[in-house]
């Protein structure tokens, strides 16, 4: 049940628009809604388009973010939840990228009442290799990226931070953060990251059930052909199709493919 | 522009102090400056045809693709992004790169990368970044304990102390919940404060989870790997069902001995780091000290106020109760009665049978007294084989109803003295709700001296007091 005290739709930055049967978008990690912008707009014919930041991305109420509900994915299933339950969406096409598709996922398993359909794109349920399983990193490979990580904010937070806490005498680098794509704080991102890529959902494939399209780059390092696979093989009513493409962001790079695969999926 | 211009401009280009590279939309190079090559080591005709990210590191991939890629495609440009790239040789050589994607007709054609060596300012980031790491952590173990000996000082019951407890370690671990269990006077553990997500697991598991940590007075953790599965097959298994994926445990140690202990649960897999065990098990040392100390407080207190030998109230407690009972009583226009009772026989048994039958007698009668009297009542111990109840909202007649329940009782047999006849001599006076002020000491001088009448009438009966 949604808290009466808590604004749902501000603390999630969902935007809703069109008519019709519902089509609910979740980023990956690393980015925000804007990654949805070459693949949503195509259902505004005919289908009411929800868009929203996970806690802590894009624009999220960050002072929303507690650490012990966020340090499993179960904390953000709670809150893709309670949008569903907030707008009282039912019939929902849950479209997911990554780790967005695991947290899809996720939340149909808790309460599946208000889905019809999953379509997973370039979904892992487990990164890190282990006995029997490939997922494609190691452990040293998660701790590089985490370091990665902090590298690269290096600068953002030093120069960028105090713009956050408001500093008003340069309104015109705050006017740029807000305009910067896939904005994140950078704790935040750091904590994500871990618990995205150390999290392992395998047991849950199994009690998906809600029919579920896997929509798979033919070349992606970050969810390979065989977790795909692996994917399809464990949800019962699944399909699995591979988009010819490099990468693990075929909604930017390949939009027009994977649109053709949910509308042949889901009509 | 003479061709020796372009052939000067050319070498510029293929030698320049940076790496340049250009790759298709979908991220495979199509052309590299020989400054690119040089520092991958590999000649051009092996970069050529292979996806840029391929040249990277397994975690920088993961940021590539995840970050770098997307903010490209969307924003047309990414800048000052930190890649480890790795050469020929098997080094890996730390690389900023700036990459501007080239749109046809709206389409990405092809995407422009400027490549600099960054070894030296990642080193050092490194380096900064390591100290600054180490040193927050350091603070924030320092300000976890900081706060929890402020908010235990602060703390003015167990429950507090067990939420206090609970609270700080959910936070310093990041755990979706966390609870604490104390041994209780059964000697089994209860839990006093945040919730045991695996629902009675912590106590009632018949691997006894809480009892082991008891015994090894060591943190244990359970995940859901296979060998936890054979050791806990219940935990794993109530893990699950809570969709939880590990639960640590802590031993809660007072002074070498576990008076309880703290639980975590985490919602992903989780293990946890040798300072993270210390830290936690740090604070709960200290939460076990301001326990103790207020459990010495408690006992102190209760001491003052009880009858050691049979946990009845003391003469002092009792008299305080008269007092608040008088008011009380007065403030709500209701009759107050208080009983005196002296043992008959007992010097007898005490002379006879010696201190330690006595005592069994007097824990005895304490037993029947609370057994006869109404729930509202008050027993007390007035000293030696003297006792007294006090009855709330009771007139004489009340009173007296009482009194025939205890005479009826103390005539009962005592197991430890069966060959003796004992009863009780019992006076009451009674503070009517309508009569004048009565004061604490009228009430008790009228009814011992009701009880004296008692005796010199014979024993084993009730006389009312008339004030």
């Amino acid at each position: 049940m949604p808290s009466p005290l808590v604004d749902v739709l501000t603390r999630n930055n969902v935007t809703v628009s069109g008519a019709g049967r519902p089509i609910v978008f979740a980023h990956g990690f690393g980015c925000s809604q804007d990654m949805w912008r070459l693949v949503a707009p195509h259902f505004a014919d005919d289908h009411q388009i929800v868009l929203f930041d996970h806690v802590g991305s894009g624009g999220s109420d960050l002072s929303a973010y507690r650490p012990g509900k966020y340090d499993s994915l179960e904390g953000y299933a709670a809150d893709l939840i309670e949008i569903l339950d907030q707008l009282d969406l039912r019939d929902v096409i849950f479209v997911g990228h990554s780790v967005g598709s695991i947290i899809g996922m996720l939340a149909a398993n808790r309460d599946s009442s208000r889905f019809s359909s999953l379509v997973m794109v370039g979904p892992s349920p487990r990164y890190v290799d282990a006995d029997g399983y490939t997922g494609g990193f190691t452990q040293a490979d998660v701790d590089a990226l985490l370091d990665g990580l902090d590298a690269n904010y290096f600068g953002w937070s030093q120069s960028i931070a105090p713009v956050i806490m408001g500093v008003p005498e340069q309104p015109e680098l705050v006017e740029e953060l807000t305009e910067s794509f896939c904005r994140t704080d950078p704790a935040i991102a750091r904590h994500f990251a871990r618990v995205t890529f150390l999290s392992d959902n395998r047991r849950d494939l199994a009690e998906v059930r809600v029919p579920t399209l896997v929509i798979q780059s033919s070349d992606d390092v970050i969810a390979p052909l065989s977790v795909g696979r692996y994917v399809a093989d464990r949800i019962e009513q699944s399909t699995l199709v591979v988009v010819p493409v490099t990468g693990h962001c075929s909604h930017l790079s390949a939009p027009a493919a994977v649109i053709a695969a949910i509308e042949d999926f889901v009509s | 522009m003479p061709p020796a211009g372009e052939a000067t401009f050319e070498g510029l280009f293929q030698s320049a102090p940076f790496g340049y590279v250009i790759t298709d939309h979908n991220d495979v190079i199509v052309r590299t400056n020989t400054t690119f090559s040089d520092w991958t080591h590999f000649p051009p005709d092996q970069l050529l045809g292979r996806p840029f990210r391929d040249l990277l590191t397994a975690g920088a991939q993961l940021l590539y693709e995840t970050r770098h890629l997307p903010v490209l495609r969307l924003q047309g440009y990414a800048n000052e992004v930190l890649l480890q790239l790795v050469t020929a040789r098997g080094t890996v050589l730390p690389i900023l790169i700036n990459a501007a994607s080239v749109d046809v007709f709206g389409e990405p054609r092809e995407v422009r990368i400027g490549v600099l060596d960054a070894s030296s300012r990642v080193s050092y980031e490194r380096e900064l970044l390591a100290t600054q790491r180490s040193a927050e952590s350091m603070a924030a173990r320092v300000t976890v304990l900081q706060n929890a000996s402020a908010a235990f000082a602060s703390s003015i019951s167990e429950v507090e102390i067990a939420e206090t407890l609970s609270r700080i370690v959910a936070d310093a671990l990041v755990a979706s919940a966390a609870c604490v269990a104390l041994v209780g006077a059964s000697g089994g553990l209860e839990v006093r404060a945040g919730t045991d997500l695996l629902s009675g697991l912590i106590r009632e598991d018949p691997q006894l989870l809480g009892a082991t940590v008891l015994d090894f007075q060591k943190p244990v953790t359970v995940n859901s790997t296979e060998q936890d599965q054979e050791r806990f097959p219940g935990v794993v298994a109530a893990l699950r069902e809570a969709r939880l994926q590990t639960v640590a445990v802590f031993p809660i140690m007072d002074d070498g001995i576990p008076i309880g202990v703290t639980a975590a649960f985490f919602g992903r897999e989780r293990s946890l780091a040798a300072s993270e065990d210390e830290m936690v098990l740090s604070v709960a040392r200290q939460a076990s000290q301001v326990l103790t100390r207020m459990r010495v407080q408690d006992q102190l207190a209760y001491a003052a106020q009880h009858d050691q030998l049979t946990g009845l109230a003391n003469r002092a407690a009792i008299r305080d109760r008269i007092t608040l009972g008088l008011a009380a009583a007065r403030q709500a226009a209701q009759p107050l009665s208080l009983m005196f009772l002296d043992l008959d026989g007992f010097k007898n048994v005490n002379d006879r049978l010696g201190h330690h039958v006595g005592d069994a007698i007097l824990i005895e009668v304490a037993k029947r007294l609370a057994a006869s009297v109404r729930a509202s009542d008050i027993v007390g111990r007035y000293g030696g084989d003297e006792f007294v109840v006090l009855c709330t909202s009771a007139g004489p007649r009340e009173a007296a109803a009482i009194s025939r329940r205890i005479h009826t009782e103390i005539r009962t047999a005592f197991s430890d003295a069966a060959e003796f006849e004992i009863s009780a001599s019992i006076g009451i006076a009674t503070s009517e709700a309508s009569e004048n002020i009565v004061s604490i000491d009228e009430l008790i001088g009228a009814a011992d001296a009701a009880m004296y009448e008692s005796k010199r009438l014979g024993r084993d009966r009730t006389t009312l007091a008339t004030l």
